[in-house]
């Protein structure tokens, strides 16, 4: 039994490993380059608790003399903190860890959410038609006239508003993924609703409906496998925007509280610093931000080529 | 509270629209250049300044810019409008030397993401024009380079970058709300942001329906250009109506 389950991982591996996916992920340096840091940034994030070199929620350990401790390289900087600490004498490296966690958290989360509805009401929107379908994409295109931000900043603010004020700080991780989920669904409504609507009218999915299939099994095994493929492309350059919408509406400080900082929050602590000289505050989570997001999007460009038949 | 609102809007919309024109000014020439030399060395570099254009968050670029423009080199204003003066009733900062220099940062700032975005539009549009019989039918009739690449390609490419603009503007009045937030610009996209902190809920819903108005006349507007830049829309009117 053991034995039958090793061979059958050896053939999976070996299967993906003479795919023309992973051949054209190897032949794509800038690919596999962008690829070794998303994963470096990804990984240093969700393993910050044992990879930090202290602990920026534990308030007991800061101490106020060190704050504004310029990197280790510079004068007066200290061994202890190798790229310095910010106001509150944090060590910057491990506020930085413990940030780019809460970013990516609430990147994948949302990008979760806009999925899940995303995709479930294209499904519906393809597969039922009429007065439904009409009705669902009338409101994607009402929200597609405003950007993205808007949407979220929108959101943002309205929850906050009916949430009573204790509870604000509390929840507002998860309204910023909210917030974030809900104004990205609509890419992913309308290209699922158009391959439904496509895979709808073909032999299986009328051999399903004749056998008394449910309607919600046959969307959710017959017709989304086959609609998954642009999901995935959009789902990846999503993470990039998601990401930055939370930097963006936490660095106009609607979004993650000054006490569990993101690197946005970490950006506008250092903002308020750059005049005094302290530039490494806002420099050194800004290039992990823009590092992240670049990364994310070269491995999104590579694969929509990668899954486009037209340019192989 | 429309007094409030109005009295802030020429800031944002002088900055929306110079950075509008300064996208466009700069974008366009630059998606023709690496559009007819696509392996030139300088159009790999416009492409790879452009990813990085798209993938730099708009505040990051303008802290950056505050660092070395205000605080290193210590030569452009980091916040405000400058001195402004009143038109009737108009505050405009584009009449004084200082109102100028502060608008160049922002406007810079605004306008980044933007011209990435028409530069790669135009580039792609006119690797497909270049592709087509009439281009190589007009080098056939012995055209100076300018008349095909300028008279016949870019024009033809004008369609979708007038659409793909006009819902750009759009967006860049939005937008503001960040850049004026890095640079402490007086406008409508801080006293929203200062509405949002505060949970006011009417300011919110006035530059709501503000924003969907600028909308709408900006689509308007996209629509009615079609006629001016597409012949063959004009003579199909003509031969429908009269």
């Amino acid at each position: 039994m053991a034995i039958g389950t090793l061979r059958r991982l050896e053939l999976a591996r070996r299967r993906f490993l003479d795919s023309d996916i992973w051949y054209s992920f190897t032949r794509s340096r800038v690919t596999v380059a962008a690829a070794i840091v998303a994963v470096a940034i990804i990984l240093g994030a969700v393993l910050a608790p044992w990879v930090a070199p202290y602990d920026p929620f534990d308030l007991a350990s800061l101490e106020l003399l060190d704050a504004h401790t310029p990197p280790s390289w510079l004068e007066d900087g200290e061994t202890r903190f190798l790229i310095g600490t910010d106001d509150q004498g944090r060590d910057l490296l491990s506020a930085i860890l413990y940030g780019s966690r809460v970013s990516i958290w609430v990147g994948f989360a949302s990008v979760a959410f806009s999925l899940v509805l995303g995709v479930g009401l294209g499904l519906i929107s393809g597969y039922a038609g009429g007065k439904i379908d009409a009705f669902i994409m009338r409101v994607a295109e009402i929200q597609l006239s405003f950007p993205t931000i808007l949407i979220a900043l929108l959101i943002d603010g309205v929850m906050r508003g009916l949430l009573p004020p204790d509870m604000r700080d509390q929840l507002a991780v998860m309204v910023l993924i909210l917030a974030i989920g809900v104004s990205g669904w609509v890419q992913y409504a309308r290209t699922v609703r158009g391959s439904t609507m496509v895979e709808k009218n073909k032999e299986y999915v009328q051999a399903a409906r004749l056998i008394g299939i449910h309607p919600i099994i046959i969307m959710s095994r017959h017709i989304l496998p086959n609609a998954m493929g642009p999901v995935l492309v959009i789902a990846t350059i999503h993470l990039a925007l998601a990401i930055i919408t939370e930097a963006t509406l936490s660095f106009l400080g609607v979004g993650v509280p000054a006490t569990e900082p993101s690197l946005g929050t970490l950006i506008r602590i250092g903002n308020d610093f750059l005049f005094s000289g302290e530039w490494w505050i806002t420099f050194f989570p800004g290039a992990t931000l823009a590092f992240l997001v670049l990364s994310v999007n070269l491995l999104g460009d590579w694969l929509r080529d990668a899954l486009n038949p037209k340019l192989r | 509270m429309t007094d409030l609102i109005l009295s802030r809007m020429p800031a944002t919309l002088e900055l929306s629209i110079l950075s509008a024109v300064l996208a466009l000014a700069i974008g366009v020439p630059m998606g023709v250049y690496t559009g007819l030399h696509r392996d030139n060395f300088l159009s790999k570099c416009f492409m790879t300044v452009s990813l990085i254009g798209v993938s730099l968050p708009t505040f990051l670029i303008g802290i950056l810019l505050i660092y070395v423009f205000a605080v290193s080199l210590n030569v452009l204003p980091s916040f405000g409008r400058g001195p402004t003066v009143d038109i009737g009733g108009w505050r405009t900062g584009l009449l004084t030397l200082g109102g100028l220099k502060a608008l160049i940062m922002p406007s810079i700032t605004l306008g980044l993401f933007q011209m990435t975005l028409i530069m790669r539009l135009v580039r792609a549009e006119m690797l497909e024009v270049l592709r087509t019989d009439y281009i190589k039918f007009a080098r056939a009739r012995g055209l100076t380079n300018r008349a095909v690449n300028f008279g016949h390609a870019l024009k033809n490419t004008l369609v979708p970058v007038i659409t793909i603009t006009g819902l750009q503007l759009g967006s860049i009045i939005a937008f503001a709300i960040i850049t004026e937030t890095v640079f402490q610009w007086p406008g409508m996209g801080l006293l929203f942001l200062q509405s949002i902190q505060t949970v006011d809920i009417p300011i919110m819903a006035a530059y709501l329906m503000l924003i969907a108005l600028f909308f709408v006349v900006i689509n308007l507007t996209v629509d009615l250009l079609y006629y001016v830049v597409d012949p063959r829309l004009r003579i199909e009117r003509e031969v429908d109506g009269t």
